[in-house]
């Protein structure tokens, strides 16, 4: 049994401790938000916070996140009220939206360790693929997000 | 020597226009799906196939078209908002099921008839009537080929204007007044003469039963407010922040299982033999299935059909 808490709910599960976390959110807690992409840590696209760091869940064991505190997009806000998310709808950010939940986390996760980023903050941290290209838009959000929150 | 021609358009759907063309008939009847127009459900009402009002006043509007980050879903709302007489905030739009109703016509016309500026319009006169015809018979319900506004551009605004023409039908019947008195805007009907209005959610299944009609009058260019502005926010956006948008690896079903999957790493070659012992008694397994050139386990979570398929010796 490993034991986390997810979007501020304690959860038990019963799964071999090798399960990667992106796959208990996806199919344990049937969380679906959190997108898998390339399984092998590259893409971002499975991003979630551990705590207040930006994880990629594919390439993390559950067994590792004992007692853990994990946030997935499901768990950001009740009504899409987050800085980030109003940010990202202001610019009119995601296309096909794939990326965009891990894109996002990454986003929040930067935000809370640098409340003012540069561009070189952003390009340094941001690195979530996005097949659509919307990395200006993405930086432009993040710049927006840390106007709001001032 | 042969000089080919394709456009892009005429490629996607010409393979399949060639195959279908065959078998018309059957291909017509076995797409024609049931239609909901007129039905009411939980929610609401539907005006038509591509129109469902709420009782909380949102509009559904059900497309042909994919929508893959390109816009389409707010390209087609905004025609059917602009004459359904709403706000782009008070649509919702899906993709609709398999149906002939929601075939494109214009990706159908420019494949039959590449390079002609078919796919704003038929030909005039009879001769257009049979081109149609056919475009009709052999088209798909495809999103490709830039064709979403070319094929929603005239039919979603009718579809938006019969069913405001059945919502402003309802509120006129319920006020005994003449339809011609009444207004639209914001989703509401109003009446002007006495101060009245009705949303489009306390309408819905009134609407739903007026008699369609045969004939509506579209906006003049000079009228459209939706169409053109710009800074239009998309609406499919706000569902790709909170993680809600439903793609095709989020589907569920009851009962449901999930497969992990080896393809042949050579193209032509073939399954020689596989060792399924140790995966088949792994946590969550179900089935172990060899195909020609693939192999797949088949077991109740994706993580687990992954780790199986690493302990198969191919």
């Amino acid at each position: 049994m490993t034991k986390l808490t997810v979007n501020g709910t304690e959860r038990e599960f019963d799964v071999e401790p090798d399960t990667p976390l992106l796959w208990v959110i996806r199919n344990t807690l049937n969380l679906t938000g959190t997108k898998f992409g390339c399984g092998i840590a590259a893409c971002g696209a499975c991003t979630v916070l551990v705590g207040d760091e930006p994880t990629r869940s594919c390439s993390v064991q559950v067994a590792d996140l004992e007692g853990k505190s994990i946030t997935t997009i499901e768990g950001l806000s009740k009504d899409r009220s987050h800085p980030v998310q109003l940010a990202w709808i202001a610019e009119q950010v995601p296309q096909c939206g794939y990326c965009q939940s891990g894109m996002i986390l990454a986003a929040v996760a930067l935000l809370k360790a640098k409340p003012k980023p540069t561009d070189a903050d952003i390009d340094d941290a941001m690195t979530n693929i996005c097949r659509c290209g919307t990395y200006g838009r993405v930086r432009a959000a993040i710049h927006r997000a840390a106007e709001a929150a001032r | 020597m042969t000089k080919l021609v394709t456009t892009r358009r005429s490629v996607l759907v010409g393979a399949g226009a060639l195959g279908l063309l065959i078998g018309v008939g059957a291909w017509k009847l076995t797409q024609k799906g049931p239609s909901v127009a007129g039905t009411s459900d939980a929610s609401g009402a539907f005006l038509n196939d591509w129109i469902h009002v709420g009782r909380d006043g949102v509009v559904t509007l059900r497309t042909g078209q994919s929508e893959m980050g390109q816009g389409a879903f707010t390209g087609i709302a905004t025609l059917a908002a602009e004459e359904l007489g709403c706000r782009l905030d008070q649509m919702r739009v899906e993709t609709g099921p398999a149906s002939a109703v929601f075939k494109n016509i214009a990706v159908g016309r420019e494949a039959l008839a590449p390079n002609h500026g078919l796919a704003k319009g038929p030909p005039e006169g009879f001769g257009g009537k049979v081109f149609d015809f056919v475009v009709e018979a052999a088209t798909q319900q495809i999103t490709g080929g830039s064709s979403t506004i070319s094929n929603g551009f005239d039919r979603a605004r009718i579809v938006g204007a019969v069913a405001r023409e059945m919502l402003v039908g309802a509120a006129a019947r319920q006020w005994g007044v003449a339809a011609s008195e009444c207004a639209v805007k914001d989703g509401a009907v109003l009446h002007a003469g006495s101060k009245r209005q009705l949303g489009f959610g306390e309408l819905a299944e009134a609407a739903a039963k007026e008699t369609p009609p045969a004939k509506v009058t579209l906006k003049p260019r000079e009228q459209w407010t939706l169409i053109g502005a710009p800074k239009t926010a998309r609406v499919d956006i706000p569902e790709k922040v909170d993680g809600s948008a439903r793609y095709g690896i989020d589907v569920r079903r009851p009962g449901m299982l999930f497969a992990a999957i080896a393809n042949c790493p050579e193209f032509g070659g073939a399954l020689d033999r596989v060792d399924e012992a140790k995966a088949a008694k792994m946590p969550g397994v179900v089935k172990v299935v060899s195909l020609d050139n693939a192999i797949a386990v088949v077991a109740d979570t994706t993580w687990r059909a992954k780790a199986a398929l690493a302990a198969l010796q191919i």
